[in-house]
């Protein structure tokens, strides 16, 4: 009983060669049409699709935020770096979460100053300026011993870029900086 | 390359799966009705696709689901398609579904040997109305809220299980966290193993039977379809014997004589699949337009202390809602539980009373005659819930308020208006309240303000509403200002 039901039971005893192999030209016509009609039925669905999935992937860059980092007077005080922290207010999906963010003042003389991204430009630790020990005078990064000069240039350790510059501005004898983060790990500081 | 394919089918055995699902014949005589299990398989693989892409950026909390959907819907690049496929997508398998299952009643497909195909059919359909009522919730709007509240109540009123059931079901007392999770778990996870495993089932015994004989040819025998050719091949079927008919044939004939009409017929790819294919094509055609026409509409996020909301159910559920108006209070629980529950059972068993080798319509008065009577009265209840239910309105402060107000009421919400002004009672003071601003102010003025707040007066500190918003956004928030009396504090209590 089960031979009828199989496509080499008797439901197929009548058919030709040509018949079986799917070569007669009503055949070969019906699978283009069927494959016509599932092109255009997956380049419909499939373009939506597709860009649904890769979207995240052309998202535009965030805008930097100004943050005000705290008074020229209290930076200009001592000549070591010194660290500030603050927290930002991030789209993130459809919700708003706050991120714990660092940057490091560098005192240039004269009321000038540098301020770096508190990341590691590596993958993104968080370097420290020593004071004391072994290296005394740069900034360390802890995580693969990456080693910046006061300056941010990379003196030694796996850092592919010097420490990444923030754009700065003095208000009211408020030192503000534009904060952006950068992608990591590359030879040139792109925003993300 | 052909040795590859060798060594795998050696392993694989594909090539015999292959020809056993593709090369298999159909018999004779199908007509259009036999592509509706394709079609309805086709928007099932359609559903699982976008659903997957919603999943991955949907939020089951009731802090974030809202505003996921809002995301999927407005940020991510065809994110809108995406939702309105699935939610059109939803529709189109409730219809189809109920077609094929029509149409499969009316060719007495559920006959022997194919009772097992029909069960197993039954019980998808359950299950895809498990998606649909489980989906609804999800986008977490005051439709979805309401309508699972007052759809989850139905069982409470079973005698000694009905609160039992009720919390079984939200996961609590009342509609909320878990039950949103609950709803979701069943919707993704669990709802979707049992339909893979129905729906293997199905397909296979689909393919293990074949498909049925359109019943006048099954009767007249293979001599009524193509005389002239087949009259002298030996194997030509003969009529079947009216006297037979009121029993089924035993096994052996009824093989000998599928085998005949299978013979004869044409093969599963491509003929099959070319009809199935036409059909599919209409199908995802009038989906590709409901999804871009008419999109998904705007619905408020579900606010629990709203009272005034009159929920509807999905329209596929509304001969149900309207069934519960005929059942008084007491016995609501039967109208609503026991009558549906019974009807899926004797869906369910329809092969066990009705065995008759007889499959023409025509000569099945009893089965025709209820299935008439049933798709009469479900189409009959469903128009006359339509037609007797009130749109879904918000009530506030008696005024009734319009699918504009509505979504003008929607985009303060979404806005975040109240984080400066006080609308409708609620809101902070660093801007004028909004109450009452109909009687100082005309709508054009309103308007023209929130477009451009400095040029209406220089002092002004509020940001111009255009862009983001558009004007007819505006003239939206306008016309709902315009509803709000001054003293909303006391009128709250009037929005019931
Ligand atoms: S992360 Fe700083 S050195 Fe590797």
């Amino acid at each position: 009983m089960d031979n009828q039901n199989t496509p080499d039971g008797p439901g197929s005893g009548n058919a030709c060669g040509a018949e079986e192999s799917g070569t007669t030209p009503r055949r070969v016509f019906l699978g283009y049409m069927i494959a016509t009609a599932g092109t255009f039925i997956g380049i419909v669905a499939g373009l939506p699709i597709v860009g649904y999935i890769v979207s995240p992937l052309f998202a535009k860059p965030k805008d930097g935020t100004w943050v005000s980092l705290g008074k020229v007077d209290e930076f200009s005080k001592s000549n070591d770096p010194q660290m500030v922290q603050f927290t930002l207010t991030q789209e993130d999906g459809w919700t708003e979460v706050k991120q714990a963010r660092t940057a490091w003042v560098v005192p240039q003389g004269g009321g000038n100053f540098t301020v770096f991204n508190g990341q590691c430009t590596h993958l993104g630790c968080a370097y420290t300026w020593q004071t004391q020990g072994e290296y005394a005078g740069t900034f360390h990064c802890p995580c693969h011993d990456g080693v910046y000069d006061r300056n941010g240039r990379v003196l030694s350790g796996p850092p592919p870029r010097p420490l990444d510059t923030l754009q700065i501005k003095i208000e009211n004898g408020q030192l503000n900086a534009l904060y952006e983060d950068f992608h990591l790990g590359i030879p040139t500081k792109v925003v993300i | 390359m052909e040795r590859i394919g060798n060594w795998l089918d050696e392993r694989l055995g594909l090539a015999r799966v292959w020809r056993t699902i593709f090369h298999r014949h159909v018999p004779v005589g199908l007509n259009w009705m036999y592509t509706l299990g394709a079609a309805t398989l086709f928007v099932i693989a359609l559903q699982v696709t976008t659903g997957i892409l919603l999943a991955l950026n949907y939020s089951d909390s009731p802090d974030h689901a809202y505003d996921s959907v809002l995301y999927i819907t407005n940020s991510i690049p065809f994110g809108w398609i995406i939702r309105s496929l699935h939610h059109w997508g939803a529709s189109a398998l409730v219809v189809l579904l109920v077609l094929h299952m029509v149409t499969a009643f009316g060719l007495g497909a559920y006959k022997a040997p194919r009772e097992a195909t029909w069960m197993v059919g039954v019980l998808l359909l359950v299950i895809c109305l498990g998606f649909g009522f489980t989906g609804y919730l999800l986008p977490w709007d005051q439709k979805a809220y309401w309508a699972t509240t007052v759809g989850t109540n139905i069982p409470g009123a079973a005698p000694l299980i009905g609160a039992w059931l009720v919390e079984l079901l939200r996961g609590g007392t009342e509609v909320g966290t878990v039950t949103l999770a609950r709803f979701y778990a069943a919707h993704v996870l669990i709802f979707p193993a049992i339909l893979a495993f129905l729906l293997f089932v199905h397909l296979a015994l689909v393919i293990w039977h074949g498909v049925s004989v359109p019943p006048v040819l099954w009767f007249k025998g293979l001599r009524g379809w193509n005389k002239g050719q087949l009259d002298h091949d030996p194997d030509v079927t003969p009529a079947l014997d009216p006297l037979v008919t009121p029993k089924p044939l035993d096994a052996e004939q009824y093989h000998k004589r599928y085998a005949a009409f299978k013979a004869r017929g044409p093969r599963f790819w491509p003929e099959v699949i070319g009809d199935d294919t036409k059909f599919m094509l209409l199908v995802f055609i009038v989906l590709i337009g409901l999804t871009v026409v008419l999109g998904v509409s705007s619905e408020a996020r579900a606010d629990p202390t709203d009272t005034a909301y009159i929920p509807r159910p999905e329209w596929y559920f509304m001969f149900l809602f309207q069934l519960l108006k005929y059942f008084p209070g007491s016995v609501e629980w039967l109208g609503v539980l026991v009558l549906p529950g019974l009807a899926i059972a004797v869906l369910f068993l329809v092969p066990f009373f009705s065995r008759g080798e007889e499959r023409r319509l025509r000569y099945r008065p009893i089965g025709g005659g209820i299935m008439a009577v049933v798709l009469v009265g479900i189409v009959g209840l469903t128009v006359q819930a339509f037609v007797t239910t009130p749109p879904t309105v918000l009530v506030e402060h008696g005024v009734a308020l319009t699918s504009q107000q509505l979504l003008g009421r929607q985009l303060i919400d979404q806005q975040g208006c109240r984080s400066c002004h006080i609308i409708n009672g609620q809101g902070e003071t660093k801007g004028p309240s909004l109450d009452g601003i109909g009687q100082r102010l005309t709508a054009a003025d309103i308007h023209f303000y929130m477009e451009n707040p400095k040029a209406y007066n220089p002092a002004a500190s509020m940001t111009p509403l255009i862009p983001p918003l558009s004007h007819e956004d505006v003239e939206a928030i306008t016309q709902y200002l315009l509803t709000l009396p001054p003293d909303t504090t006391q009128a709250k209590g009037g929005s019931n």
